[in-house]
């Protein structure tokens, strides 16, 4: 399979997930900051308790995992601050971190690594992952 | 190929819930292999009706019934889902691609584990179990696939894009025929062999196999016989449980419109009775939901 073919089948796959995300009424991520492997340090550093979900957009679980750290992120306001970062986008954090697998999500405490979640799970398992932080 | 209703599963479940909902006249097809069903080997003594009998011989008279009422049994695995719109596309080991308005989940519950030292240890750290997700973190890396079937075949292709070494690793190479001949095609190593010890330092640095080799790797893809619950399920917008079970109301209906499940993947009891219960209902609540589509 040539490159551009791999290209399109992951641009076509995103369209339709897109796609099912609206139609699922999932509305576009705000409590979640966007976070870039420029911005990543700063932004591990600006809360005593950090996650960052790791993610891509082909990603099936990591798209069903996005309205539910978002609704989560709520939850936890004050308590726990979110980011996200596009693996695609973004490789030297995932690399720094070994990430070989999404959705994970690194979990920092004063900016120093605390722990790892790997794979995803529904929000009340979600809730009890992030609750152990506090 | 298109048809009304697809099920996912060729158990006691799938193929009551195809025999229900082809009586209904709608288009029925199944996926999944008979021989595959935890119930393939059972002596069933605690059934409505029956003397103790042989749970093949339950399977090949249900399975020849839903045939005659018009179910399609294709006896082969599914490789993937797509939702298309409010409709389902199907991929099949025989790259096979099926439209259904309709999907009835009841793969059963995989009774195969690895259970290899390091699995856990290195689970995101090198170790996956999706080929599709994680692909990208092994360009040009050596990765080994693990599992026999055509999951496996098909995880040891796409990551042959990727990565600059590919292993399969399994006891028999069960692919079906074209992946198979797609697999001949590229250099992908076939190794007849189990690992004994997945091992690394942060992270996956190679596997420790039966036969006494030691294969160097950045990573192990996990891709056990049949497509897993949890796979099948996020490819239709549903998480399963902490459990791995996949919640249903009493039509049998799941959180995604179309998408219905039964038998064990719903949860306990494990039992030949609510399987084949479960099925009807959703046999009969998936066939409802495409008249009502229709009208």
């Amino acid at each position: 399979m040539a490159e551009d073919e791999l290209t399109e089948i992951r641009r076509r796959k995103l369209e339709a997930l897109m796609g099912q995300s609206e139609q699922k009424g999932v509305k576009k991520l705000s409590g979640v900051t966007e976070v870039k492997d420029s911005t990543f340090e700063e932004f591990i550093n600006s809360a005593p308790l950090v996650i960052v979900d790791c993610w891509a957009p082909w990603c099936g679980p990591c798209r069903m995992l996005a309205p539910i750290v978002e609704q989560l992120s709520e939850e936890f306001e004050g308590k726990i601050k979110f980011g996200k970062m596009n693996t695609d986008e973004n490789e030297n954090t995932p690399m720094k971190f070994n990430i070989t697998a999404i959705p994970t999500m690194l979990v920092f405490k004063n900016g120093a690594q605390l722990d790892r979640i790997v794979g995803a799970g529904n929000k009340d398992f979600m809730r009890q992952k992030f609750s152990k932080y506090l | 190929m298109d048809f009304d209703v697809a099920v996912i599963g060729a158990g006691p479940a799938g193929l009551q819930a195809a025999l229900h909902a082809a009586r209904k006249k709608v288009k029925v097809c199944v996926l999944g292999k008979v021989q595959n069903s935890a119930l393939l080997k059972a002596e069933i003594e605690n059934y409505f009706g029956t003397e103790p009998r042989a749970g093949k011989e339950m399977l090949e008279i249900t399975a020849k019934a839903a045939a005659g009422f018009g179910a399609v049994l294709l006896e082969e695995d599914l490789l993937n889902i797509e939702m298309e719109g409010g409709a389902f596309k199907l991929k099949t080991e025989s790259l096979k691609e099926i439209m259904a308005k309709a999907v009835i989940l009841a793969p059963g519950i995989s009774r195969k584990k690895l259970n290899v030292e390091g699995e856990k240890e290195y689970h995101g750290l090198g170790v996956s179990y999706c080929a599709t997700c994680d692909c990208n973190f092994f360009k040009k890396k050596t990765v080994a696939i693990l599992g026999d079937a055509s999951m496996a075949a098909s995880a040891a292709l796409l990551l042959r894009e990727y990565a600059s070494k590919v292993y399969w690793v399994a006891k028999e190479f069960k692919a079906s025929p074209e992946l198979m001949q797609k697999v001949k095609a590229t250099d992908i190593e076939k190794v007849q062999a189990w690992p004994t010890k997945i091992h690394g330092d942060q992270v996956v640095r190679g596997m420790m196999l039966d036969d006494g080799r030691d294969l160097t790797l950045d990573g192990v893809f996990i891709e056990l016989g049949a497509k897993g619950v949890a796979d099948l399920a996020m490819e239709v917008n549903i998480f399963p449980d902490e459990n791995g079970y996949i919640a249903v109301d009493r039509h049998c209906a799941t959180d995604t419109p179309g998408v219905f499940a039964c038998g064990d993947v719903t949860g306990l009891p494990w039992q030949l009775a609510k399987a084949v219960g479960e099925g009807c209902v959703a046999g009969l609540s998936a066939a409802s939901y495409v008249r009502k589509e229709k009208e």
